[in-house]
């Protein structure tokens, strides 16, 4: 209410143009730093949404950086399988060329030589690590997965980290359960060379279906591989994906609108300015100024 | 009747009008003067003399001079300045409370918490990485800092309303001695005009003890007045009494009113600024304990996971977090051992465990999502969202109370104030009137003079 008296009016005033340089103050803050919510009593109503949201944006920044990591884990692991593939061909291919007739104790005596070569080169690819971590050894990845015979050293347990809510991806994988479950790769290679080393022709064609079956083997476990590989890769993604729209709906739940912001400051700006005139002018507005 | 008696009565005309102006004069030059109610001259015909059957006016006197005043409005006027000045404290306070949860431009707790989680999450992928655990272990510290940094600044302005309170304590008992002895100089001059003085002075004062502490008033005869606070008078006319700060065993301030008959608690009857602060000082306490709980519950909800847990050496988990019952949050640190070694965290499932063995980090992990907080209702982010909504919406709300308090108190205002204040263009209008009067009973006093001397020749 606006005073019939000389003070009431300039005192009316005065509350009017303090009101609205108070809200000036905070819409000019609103255009400085772009946000309309910057302490808890701007919107008490959605501080916990908009702190669910900090959260989970959060999160994705660490389930990435978790994928991301996996990612080179199961290159490493990709990489080595493929290798060990190809030494299983060659020993394969190995075994049908010696089982035939024409070759002799000698050719299979070197062959024995070659096989325990490649046997050496398997265990080194199930050796293989990354950054120091042994990958096919399960979470004891600190020391080799394998010794030299192909025996198992690791522990029985596949590590993982998180990638996502209620999602993990394999950091590593089980050496054993890959290579040693339904058929011992290292144990197919160590019995071709001994059927060499002994020229025994009929054991040495009973090996090609242990390869066979190694093949396979190899072969489930590199889509095992691929599958973290896929989960990890998709992990990234949606990481992506939410960072995007999180920080999108942060944003709108707490960035000032520049169009309605601006506005009003001009609006307000004048208003200011017009009450102070309208307290100027009624300063002047007594009637002994007039006499 | 004379000419003689004509000029007596032109001279009661100068009188009057020469106290008429003299009151328009007081008015406007206490125009803005705080608490000053203008006075008005009222006037009345002389005692008229009879003679020989015909009765003659003898001119004009001085009737009263009133002071003008609003008991009603008065009393709603000390109300709404009560209220004003009670919400207007409690949102001062409470907005400086709230910078300590502004998490714009600094990491405060709800942060600290979240990077603590994201760091568990972060170590999943290899937990025997040791710049990992570090800044696990850094993050759980962070999250102590956060909670006793916050518990502070709350403790500080705790103690900041309480010594507010206690230092105007002191002027609002000045403030009852001067009404007392105000009242005892009115009592004394009850029979004078200058009483319009010491009751601006008086209800000036009345008025700062209603935006202190929000009283209410009762006038009796005369002048005579009676302060209440709540249902207790605190000055009975001539009589002021004290109030008194002190704390209780908590360390809660307490005012109390002494009286002959004792003293009583008048803590949840202060209103005004002081009722304000003392609000405030209640969210404080709140937020507070809801810190405590925050620390205790999360304490020990991490220190019963980890114990769970063995350390990269194969040694049971300690503790990460110790914490003094009673003091919670103001004690909540992370064991000082663990900050120095963080190989320490008990992140495998048992003693022999492969160095890889997250087994009890992803049960650490997994307590981000439990309800573990205000009675198995909320998760730890949840209960801290919490704490922020509360001082958040509280503050809210006082500032909507205080600015709508301070337009229904300056509506009062502006409403007493044209009842009771000056009004320029009314005095002006008031100065004419007199200076017309003035003159014309100069002009009376003028013409008698002329026929004086008209006679005095006439009789040479």
């Amino acid at each position: 209410m606006i005073g019939t008296t000389y003070h009431a009016r300039l005192s009316g005033l005065t509350l009017e143009a303090s009101r609205i340089a108070s809200e000036l103050a905070e819409v000019q803050e609103q255009a400085t730093t772009g946000l309309a919510v910057s302490t808890p009593s701007d919107a008490p109503e959605s501080i916990e949404y908009i702190h669910r949201l900090s959260s989970e944006l959060s999160d994705q920044g660490t389930w990435s950086a978790n994928a991301e990591r996996s990612l080179s884990y199961l290159d490493t692991a990709e990489t080595a399988m493929d290798q060990m593939g190809d030494v299983i061909d060659s020993a394969r291919e190995l075994a049908t060329q010696l089982s035939s007739a024409g070759y002799n104790e000698d050719d299979r005596a070197a062959g024995a030589a070659e096989v325990d070569s490649m046997l050496e080169t398997l265990v080194s690819l199930a050796n293989s690590k990354f950054d120091g971590r042994y990958i096919f050894a399960g979470t004891a990845y600190d020391s080799e997965a394998y010794d030299s015979t192909g025996t198992y050293l690791g522990s029985s347990d596949q590590p993982s980290t998180i990638t996502g809510e209620s999602q993990e991806v394999a950091t590593g994988f089980v050496g054993s359960v890959l290579f040693q479950d339904s058929v011992d790769i290292f144990g197919v290679l160590t019995d071709l060379a001994d059927a060499l080393e002994a020229d025994d022709v009929d054991a040495i064609q009973a090996t090609l279906e242990g390869f066979d079956s190694a093949t396979t083997a190899l072969s489930t476990a590199r889509g095992l591989v691929a599958t973290e590989y896929n989960q990890a890769e998709d992990a990234m993604t949606l990481a992506s994906n939410m960072e995007v729209l999180l920080s999108s709906s942060l944003d709108d739940a707490t960035a000032a609108d520049p169009v309605a912001v601006y506005t009003r400051l001009a609006e307000l700006q004048t208003t200011y300015e017009a009450t102070l005139q309208l307290t100027s002018a009624s300063q002047s507005m007594n009637l002994f100024s007039m006499l | 009747m004379s000419l003689l008696s004509t000029l007596r009565i032109g001279q009661t005309g100068l009188q009057a009008a020469s106290a008429g102006i003299e009151v328009v004069g007081h008015n406007v030059a206490n125009a803005s003067t705080e608490g000053y109610h203008k006075r008005s001259l009222g006037t009345t015909t002389a005692t008229p003399v009879t003679q020989e059957g015909y009765t003659f006016g003898q001119g004009v006197s001085l009737s009263d001079l009133t002071r003008a005043s609003d008991e009603l409005l008065s009393g709603q006027l000390m109300d709404a300045e009560g209220d004003s000045s009670r919400y207007s404290a409690l949102y001062e306070t409470l907005s400086v409370v709230e910078t300590s949860f502004s998490e714009t431009d600094q990491a405060g707790l709800a942060t600290a918490v979240a990077d603590f989680f994201d760091s568990l999450e972060a170590l999943t992928v290899d937990p025997s990485d040791g710049s990992l655990r570090a800044a696990a272990v850094s993050s759980a510290d962070g999250v102590a800092d956060a909670v006793q940094n916050t518990w502070t600044t709350l403790e500080s302005s705790a103690e900041g309303v309480g010594e507010q309170v206690s230092g105007s304590i002191d002027s609002i008992n000045e403030s009852l001695a001067q009404i007392a002895v105000l009242q005892e100089s009115l009592a004394a001059d009850a029979a004078t005009v200058g009483q319009g003085d010491l009751l601006d002075q008086r209800d000036q004062l009345i008025s700062q003890l209603a935006s202190d502490i929000g009283v209410t008033v009762e006038y009796g005869d005369g002048a005579e007045v009676t302060v209440f606070l709540g249902g207790h008078a605190i000055l009975n006319d001539t009589e002021a009494r004290t109030l008194s700060y002190s704390t209780d065993s908590d360390g809660d301030p307490q005012v109390s009113l002494s009286t002959g008959a004792g003293s009583y608690a008048v803590t949840d009857s202060l209103g005004g600024s002081l009722g304000g602060m003392l609000e405030a000082y209640e969210v404080i306490g709140t937020l507070q304990d809801d810190l405590d709980s925050f620390a205790a519950t999360f304490a020990e909800a991490i220190n019963s996971q980890h114990a769970s847990g063995y350390d990269a050496d194969g040694n049971a988990g300690g503790d990460v977090f110790t914490v003094t019952t009673g003091d919670e949050a103001s004690s909540l640190a992370v064991d000082a051992s663990l900050l120095l070694d963080a190989s320490l965290l008990a992140l495998a499932g048992d003693a022999s465990a492969a160095a890889g063995d997250g087994t009890n980090l992803a049960a650490m992990v997994d307590l981000q999502d439990q309800q573990l907080f205000d009675g198995a209702t909320e998760t730890a982010e949840e209960f801290v969202a919490g704490i922020y909504a509360t001082i958040g919406s509280e503050t809210a709300i006082a500032q909507l109370n205080s600015e709508s308090a301070a337009y229904n108190a300056s509506d009062l205002d502006a409403l007493y104030t044209s009842m009771t204040g000056v009004d320029l263009d009314e005095e002006a209008v008031a100065l004419i009137e007199w200076q017309a009067a003035y003159q014309a009973a100069a002009r009376v006093i003028s013409a008698s003079d002329e026929l004086l001397a008209e006679l005095m020749e006439m009789a040479r």
